[in-house]
């Protein structure tokens, strides 16, 4: 994969989570709708045989689902955290036990497509930070948002929904995320259990790496892709898998820490 | 509704239940039989019922080991690796310390399963308290590169050769733990962790160090205007939820598996941590919600085996369960009022 | 013409199980200022959540006819945004279709600066500001969303007597930009010069609505508590004894003697936050020093803990052997503090479902108990009804008695004038004055050490 195939999914999950972060809570199930987009874009294109309706009909089931689980999480009080970590594992079984039902496998779904053009999603991925910092400091969303996440009291006296913007903003990272999981599963043409391979999480750790700023995540994601090259190329060189596989979650604690620290010293 | 919410144990079973039914007509051609394997299964015979409650074994310790991560106002959300590092060293200390007496080796391997496995989440605390990086993003981060490097010594350096499954050698039948109740695999790995969580619980209830461990935990701010020393209680919390875990690896191997057989302890991390959280704030509770997430786990095992159903269903049903105890509305409805003697 | 009109409403919190209003009603006149005055936990706020809409009512009648706005007790404001942000939310001027259009806010906004003659840099972030120009930026914020009912919640807590009285200006000419003007307030100044009536409320029940020129300013009082206000001044004819504790802050050294009071006191960011932290610090290593801290709901008490876990958190070793807690021990102590000290609630309750006073007399109690020569107490009485607070000074007062030491530090310049021997008043973070003859301290004049006028 090259440098914008493996940039785009990243910044499609890092930019999404970012909108969570701006309402003040943190979306731990990027790696969840990254994973399940993948699998339900993959199973309606096989059986549709349309790669518009599966593209059309994921996003639409991404957005009723996400719509449960964000305004269940905000009517039932629950701890974002923990449903988010909730969705990852249900999505887990949900993927495996329907797999199962319809393709008689928990394994690799495999589609016969030559090719499928991905460019529109690419170019999307690289402008969304801009976008992004449009709509934060420009638009009348953005500043409400960022209100919600600063002081959600603020917008009650001002008698606006607050949960209104929490829950666009948990469904806008699900639906970017879940885009990604689409990329994926186009680039790749099937579905594989683990596709989503630790990106939803490392895109976590993107953003605050970013400091929760889309430019500052867009060089994050950068730096990231250039590490998987690396990691990529080292594959070719007799080093053994698991260390690969292993190096992204350690460059990232690696980044954290390197990061944080400065943030530390700074405060002092 | 209302009345629904003051009973969160009541409210926690119709969630169960529910999503089990509608799931399983989806799934399954013969939804009425499936659902009663579902349920019975694990009841029906020795066999289904000690495998189930050996299944629980290190699933107590894993709930106790994010119970107490959680009491300390830490999450630890790496305790899929800690496991599957307490069994790799297990593994590898007891099926290539021949050489000397069994009950050295014995003492050997829990020694160092503890101190390694504590040490991961301790090095997650220093992070925190030394570099603030967020314990709940670095464990997890560390949890994945162990299993990658775990995976390595099973699947390349101790890999049993001509095996259908990607394992290492079993280890010395002198190590497993007692079995109690043939022909199941109930081995006596039950008993301790029943009495770890029973300790834990005196502790915590009736000493001084589990009274200010708790209130460390609660309220950072008070605890310390009282003078209590929260970094040392935090850090101590995380490091022995490590250690925990990797006891609850060293049972897996001992009492179940005896051998390390790559990705044998998924979902033990996750279930315990969900466990943990419907346990709530009693650690007794520990023993009775782990009880319940392992007796779906075996009547979907059940249902797998004698019926059409795939095993995922109760990691659906589980999922839904921890969704609804994070409720706030469901906690505040547990409050003992002031006003009412 | 009434322009709010309530009639019998009721309000029960299932949370702390609380009957806040009970068939309350209220009548407000266009153009006037009205005050509603009671002692805490009358229902004041909830009250006004109710007319501004944040809050629904179990039962009764409400009309309003106008829109409202309110300035609640902690100001709504986010420290990270500028002035202009901050006052637009909720009414954001919009060209094309969602951009903000910051160019007409920023004229809007101006208008109304100019039309009251406020003066504010509307780039100026939230944080950069005085606690005075954040309650301007509250009351522009309530003009701007075009509010006809403007309600504010204790605005003069926080104030300097200085920047009280400049507010006290506004809302008159508010009033006469005819605005209809709501206040709660515990400060007899604002109702005596700006309300046309006050009413009175008592635990959730209207009790009766006055005109404020029938009445005299002690009349006042006496109606807002329903009884009259003991005053107890300090006792200054003992003298203090031996030394007992002494810091120093800003290289000035204060002592404290045996039945000595010393008061500390301030505005806003004086530094007193600071030097409480110090003061903490002090009281862990040793057992002589009693500290009751201002944030008592985090760090005076546990609110999810049992009370009695919450009252033996000082101590917990002395009901322990080898390490193992003596629950019976225990109980037994925390039935005695109840008792003793009068605190309404069970040893097995969640201390969080406690009433403020009763938070307060707990944090009290164990302090009392641990038994020590000196006391640090912040803030004792903010936030507490009258009857508690008296309570509080007369314990103060038994302890000077008893040849204790106390460290008074305080917003209140009142209550500081009131107890204290000798007081010592910070600006910008040092001490700018020291008061050593108390027959002169005046709140006027601690206001203007306080404020920076006079600089020594």
């Amino acid at each position: 994969m090259n440098f914008f195939e493996i940039i785009t999914p990243f910044l499609l999950a890092s930019i999404g989570g970012l909108y969570t972060e701006y309402s003040g809570t943190t979306n731990v199930a990027l790696e969840g709708y990254i994973t399940i987009s993948a699998f339900i874009f993959i199973t309606i294109t096989k059986l549709t045989n349309s790669i518009l309706l599966g593209f059309c009909l994921t996003i639409g089931i991404i957005l009723i689902i996400s719509f449960i689980h964000s305004s269940l999480t905000i009517k039932l009080k629950a701890n974002p955290i923990i449903t988010g970590l909730a969705v990852n594992m249900g999505f887990y079984g949900l993927i495996s036990a329907l797999s199962y039902k319809i393709f008689k496998t928990k394994g690799v779904i495999s589609l016969d497509y030559p090719n499928i053009e991905t460019m529109p999603i690419k170019i999307l991925a690289i402008l969304l930070p801009f976008i992004t910092l449009f709509i934060i400091s420009k638009t009348r969303y953005g500043l409400r948002l960022r209100v919600r996440g600063l002081s959600k009291k603020s917008l009650i006296y001002s008698r606006i929904n607050a949960d209104y913007y929490r829950l666009t903003a948990m469904m806008i990272s699900a639906i970017l995320s879940g885009l990604g999981g689409i990329f994926l599963g186009m680039e790749l043409r099937s579905f594989i259990p683990n596709i989503g391979s630790g990106r939803g999480w490392i895109s976590l750790v993107i953003i605050y790496l970013g400091r929760k700023n889309p430019i500052g995540i867009l060089i994050g994601c950068g730096i990231f892709s250039v590490a998987q090259i690396f990691s990529n190329y080292s594959q070719n060189h007799n080093v053994p898998s698991e260390f690969i596989l292993a190096l992204p979650y350690f460059l990232t604690l690696i980044a954290l820490i390197i990061s944080m620290r400065k943030k530390t010293i700074n405060n002092r | 509704m209302n009345n629904i919410l003051k009973k969160p144990a009541l409210l926690i079973v119709i969630l169960t239940i529910v999503p089990t039914v509608i799931l399983v007509f989806i799934l399954s051609k013969d939804p009425i039989y499936s659902l009663y394997v579902f349920f019975t299964g694990p009841f029906s015979n020795k066999f289904n019922f000690g495998n189930m409650l050996n299944r629980t074994s290190p699933l107590i310790l894993t709930s106790l080991g994010a119970f107490i991560a959680l009491k300390s106002n830490s999450f630890n959300l790496g305790g899929e690796g800690q496991v599957y590092l307490g069994a790799t060293v297990t593994g590898l200390i007891l099926t290539n310390t021949a050489f000397i007496p069994s009950s050295l080796s014995l003492l050997l391997t829990i020694v160092i399963v503890l101190l390694t496995t504590g040490f991961v989440t301790f090095v997650s605390s220093i992070l925190e308290e030394k570099y603030n990086v967020n314990s709940l993003i670095s464990t997890y981060l560390i949890s994945m590169i162990l299993i990658y490097i775990c995976d390595y010594f099973v699947t390349n350096l101790f890999l049993l050769e001509n095996s259908n499954i990607l394992t290492t050698k079993p280890i010395p039948e002198i190590f497993e733990l007692k079995s109690l109740l043939p022909p199941s695999s109930l081995s006596s790995g039950f008993i301790i962790a029943v009495t770890i969580v029973i300790m834990f619980s005196f502790l915590l209830k009736n000493t001084v160090w589990g009274y200010e461990f708790t209130i460390s935990g609660r309220n950072n701010a008070f605890s310390k205007s009282m003078g209590i020393n929260n970094k040392k209680y935090k850090i101590l919390g995380l490091t022995i939820s490590g250690a925990l875990h990797g006891l609850a690896g060293y049972i897996l191997v001992t009492g179940s598996y005896h051998s390390v057989i790559s990705g044998f302890y998924m979902n033990l991390g996750w279930n315990g941590l969900s466990s943990a959280l419907v346990a709530g704030s009693r650690p007794i509770m520990i023993l009775i919600s782990s009880l319940f997430f392992s007796y779906l786990d075996s009547g979907a095992s059940s249902a797998t085996v004698l019926s059409d159903v795939t095993i995922e269903l109760s990691t659906i049903i589980k999922s839904v369960i921890f969704f609804v105890i994070s409720s706030k509305l469901i906690k505040d409805s547990l409050i003992k009022k002031g006003n009412k003697t | 013409m009434n322009i709010v009109s309530i009639e019998h409403i009721s309000k029960y919190f299932s949370v702390n199980d609380t009957q806040a209003l009970s068939d309350m009603s209220l009548e407000i006149t266009k153009g006037e200022i009205h005050a509603v005055v009671g002692e805490n936990g009358a229902g004041k706020s909830t009250l006004m959540k109710i007319i501004h809409g944040v809050e629904k009512c179990d039962s009764g009648n409400i009309k309003i006819n106008g829109k409202t706005g309110m300035v609640s007790q902690h100001f709504r404001l986010i420290e990270s945004l500028n002035i202009l942000e901050n006052i637009i939310i909720g009414m954001e001027p919009i060209k094309k279709k969602f951009i903000v259009d910051k160019k007409k806010a920023f004229e809007q906004i101006n208008e109304i600066l100019v039309f009251y003659g406020f003066s504010l840099n509307l780039n100026t972030k939230i944080k950069d500001l005085s606690i005075g120009q954040k309650q301007l930026v509250e009351i522009i914020k309530v003009i701007y969303n075009d509010s006809d009912i403007l309600i504010f919640d204790e605005p003069t807590a926080a104030l300097s007597e200085l920047e009280a009285e400049k507010f006290r200006k506004t809302l008159l000419s508010l009033k006469e930009k005819e605005k209809t003007i709501i206040i709660i307030s515990h400060k007899i100044k604002d109702i005596s010069a700006i309300s046309d009536r006050f009413t009175i409320m008592r635990k959730g029940r209207y009790i009766e609505t006055v005109t404020t020129k029938s009445v005299d300013i002690s009349d006042i009082s006496r109606h807002m508590s329903g009884t009259e206000i003991v005053n107890p001044t300090i006792d200054r004819s003992i003298k203090p004894g031996k030394e007992l504790f002494s810091f120093i802050y800003n290289n000035e050294k204060i002592t404290l003697h045996e039945s000595e009071i010393i008061g500390i006191t301030g505005y806003g960011d004086c530094g007193l936050h600071e030097l409480e932290d110090t003061l903490e610090e002090l009281s862990l290593n040793n057992k002589n020093i009693g500290y009751v801290p201002s944030d008592r709901l985090s760090r005076g008490v546990e609110l999810n803990s049992a009370l009695k876990e919450t009252l033996v958190a000082k101590n917990p070793r002395e009901f322990s052997k080898y390490g193992l807690l003596n629950w019976r021990k225990i109980d037994t102590f925390s039935k005695k503090l109840i008792t003793e000290y009068n605190i309404k609630g069970t040893i097995n309750c969640q201390t969080g479902t406690l009433s403020g006073g009763n938070l307060q007399k707990s944090v009290i109690a164990r302090v009392l108990y641990q038994k020590p020569e000196t006391y640090i107490l912040c803030s004792p009485t903010w936030g507490i009804d009258i009857e508690s607070a008296n309570n509080i000074y007369h314990e103060i007062e038994s302890l000077k008695k008893q040849k204790k030491g106390i460290l008074l530090l305080s917003y209140d310049a009142e209550e500081v004038i009131k107890m204290s021997n000798r007081v010592y008043i910070l600006y910008k973070g040092r001490i700018i004055s020291t008061i050593k003859d108390m027959s002169v301290a005046t709140p006027e004049l601690i206001g203007k050490y306080s404020s920076g006028i006079i600089n020594e």
